[in-house]
């Protein structure tokens, strides 16, 4: 019993020094779970410049990490996978209005574990199969939304709608088709291009918008200077590699 | 009120009946050979029939999916032999619910088994009863509060079923939409209304499943207390 004591209290000691609160230079970023890979590079190499920030990640789907600020969660920066969710935080004033900046760009894919064939067509691949395909939940995972939109762009839609399994977050629509579970998902580009299984991509057809990638500082962040530090790194041309690197666009037409 | 679309309360019961009935005869099999043998390596076996008690259901979902996924073992013999697949149907869905709730059953039966006094038993083997017509007659009977009540948590249970189940049987409305799916993805995407009208249901039939063991032991305690 004493030893047990002395274990427990040992923990708590432990877990005592690493107290979040009392380190200011930490800060915690909500990120969009497709920037899940990007973010692991960014991190190691932002350290290179500022080793005194240390940065900690929280990964979900964009909307559900607006739920989680707008209900009060501990946040410093918050990097969108869709400009809707952040225009929401916008109008709440949860974030700072001027940081605000558009930075990386993607777009969708139809992902396959085998290659398509050059003269592939999207419609009609997706049409002549029994095939399921994966999408992100259109109500909920901003990728599934625009997947929606851009079928729905081309009247495929319904033709569909039995076929398709709702994933909750980007990354797991990756996970489905690279376990071959779903032979066909639509899913970001900047995915296809890090994930090892997936040979075959192809555009989809129906997308009028491009998807913008916006971020922010929270406005109630205690690490203001810290947070604003990364945030620039994401947005300095160093950041801009990176995400290229990983597959991502540069945002088009940006004007800072 | 706005009425939602059934559907999912109908595929979580008819998960639930399934998954349970399964849990029924196996949990039934498997606690009847446990009380009565003794071998190497029982309390492992024992461990591994209560292990999805304490592990977090990401790591069910994902041993669910590594055996009956399109490239699992299981996976593969099912679609071969059967013709059907597990991954993103409610099949896939039963065989969560009865991987998480076996272990409730089994609990069960096994300490209701164990409370039936062998000298009944024995008695009617000296008589010449055979052993099927022993656990029909004698054993069943004597431990089946016990049963019943494992059978009301399992099926409990079976309904709640969520990470494993959005793993293996994924998030196809009308489909595999079950009512703890139907909450989470009503939350997500912020129709709190939605979330919480599937609350209240599941709620319900979960309080109402409970209340009723409870009462249900308490006459049948009452009746052998008089008999």
């Amino acid at each position: 019993m004493k030893k047990l004591l002395g274990l427990i209290s040992l923990t708590l000691f432990m877990s005592g020094c690493s107290d979040h609160s009392a380190n200011p230079e930490e800060v915690l970023v909500s990120a969009a779970s497709s920037l899940t890979e990007v973010m692991k590079e960014m991190e190691q190499q932002f350290q290179e410049v500022e080793p005194n920030i240390e940065l900690t990640f929280n990964y979900g789907s964009s909307s559900k990490l607006r739920s989680q600020i707008e209900q009060g969660a501990p946040a410093d920066l918050f990097l969108s996978a869709s400009e809707q969710d952040m225009e929401l935080l916008k109008s709440q004033q949860l974030i700072n209005t001027d940081s605000i900046e558009p930075f990386a760009e993607n777009q969708l894919v139809l992902a396959s574990l085998e290659e398509f064939s050059a003269t592939a067509n999207f419609k009609e691949i997706v049409l002549n199969t029994e095939k399921k395909i994966a999408i992100g939940e259109p109500d909920s995972v901003p990728l599934g939304a625009y997947s929606k939109k851009a079928l729905e762009n081309d009247n495929l839609w319904n033709s569909l709608s039995n076929r398709l399994i709702y994933a909750k977050d980007a990354r797991q629509v990756v996970t489905y088709v690279e376990s071959g579970n779903a032979e066909l998902g639509i899913i970001y580009s900047s995915d296809a291009v890090i994930s090892r299984e997936i040979n075959g991509t192809l555009e989809v057809p129906g997308q009028t918008k491009p998807i913008i990638y916006p971020g922010a500082v929270i406005a109630d962040s205690e690490n203001q200077p810290a947070a604003t530090a990364f945030w620039e790194f994401v947005t300095s041309s160093e950041g801009q590699a990176i995400l290229k690197e990983y597959g991502f666009m540069p945002v088009a037409g940006e004007t800072p | 009120m706005i009425v939602y679309d059934l559907s999912p309360l109908w595929l979580s019961l008819k998960v639930a009946v399934i998954s349970t009935f399964f849990v029924f005869v196996v949990s039934l099999a498997l606690a009847r050979f446990m009380t009565r043998r003794d071998f190497f390596g029982k309390s492992f076996l024992e461990a591994l029939i209560l292990l999805p008690l304490v592990l977090p259901p990401t790591v069910i979902g994902f041993g669910l999916i590594v055996l009956f996924g399109v490239n699992g073992p299981f996976g593969i013999l099912l679609e071969q032999w059967f013709g059907f697949r597990v991954v993103f149907t409610w099949i896939g869905a039963a065989i969560a619910s009865f991987v998480v709730s076996l272990p409730l059953m089994y609990q069960s039966v096994l300490a209701a088994f164990e409370k039936v006094d062998p000298r009944w038993e024995n008695v009617a083997r000296t008589m010449g009863v055979s052993e099927w017509r022993i656990f029909r007659t004698i054993t069943f009977p004597l431990a089946w509060s016990g049963i019943l009540a494992g059978l009301i948590l399992a099926f409990a249970r079976g309904i709640g079923e969520f990470g494993a189940t959005l793993m293996i049987a994924g998030y196809i409305p009308g489909v595999t939409e079950t009512i703890p799916l139907a909450i989470y993805f009503a939350y997500e995407a912020g129709d709190m209304e939605k979330a919480l009208f599937w609350v209240l249901i599941v709620s319900s039939l979960g309080v109402a499943a409970i209340t009723w063991v409870n009462y249900w032991r308490k006459k049948t305690a009452i009746r052998i207390g008089r008999e």
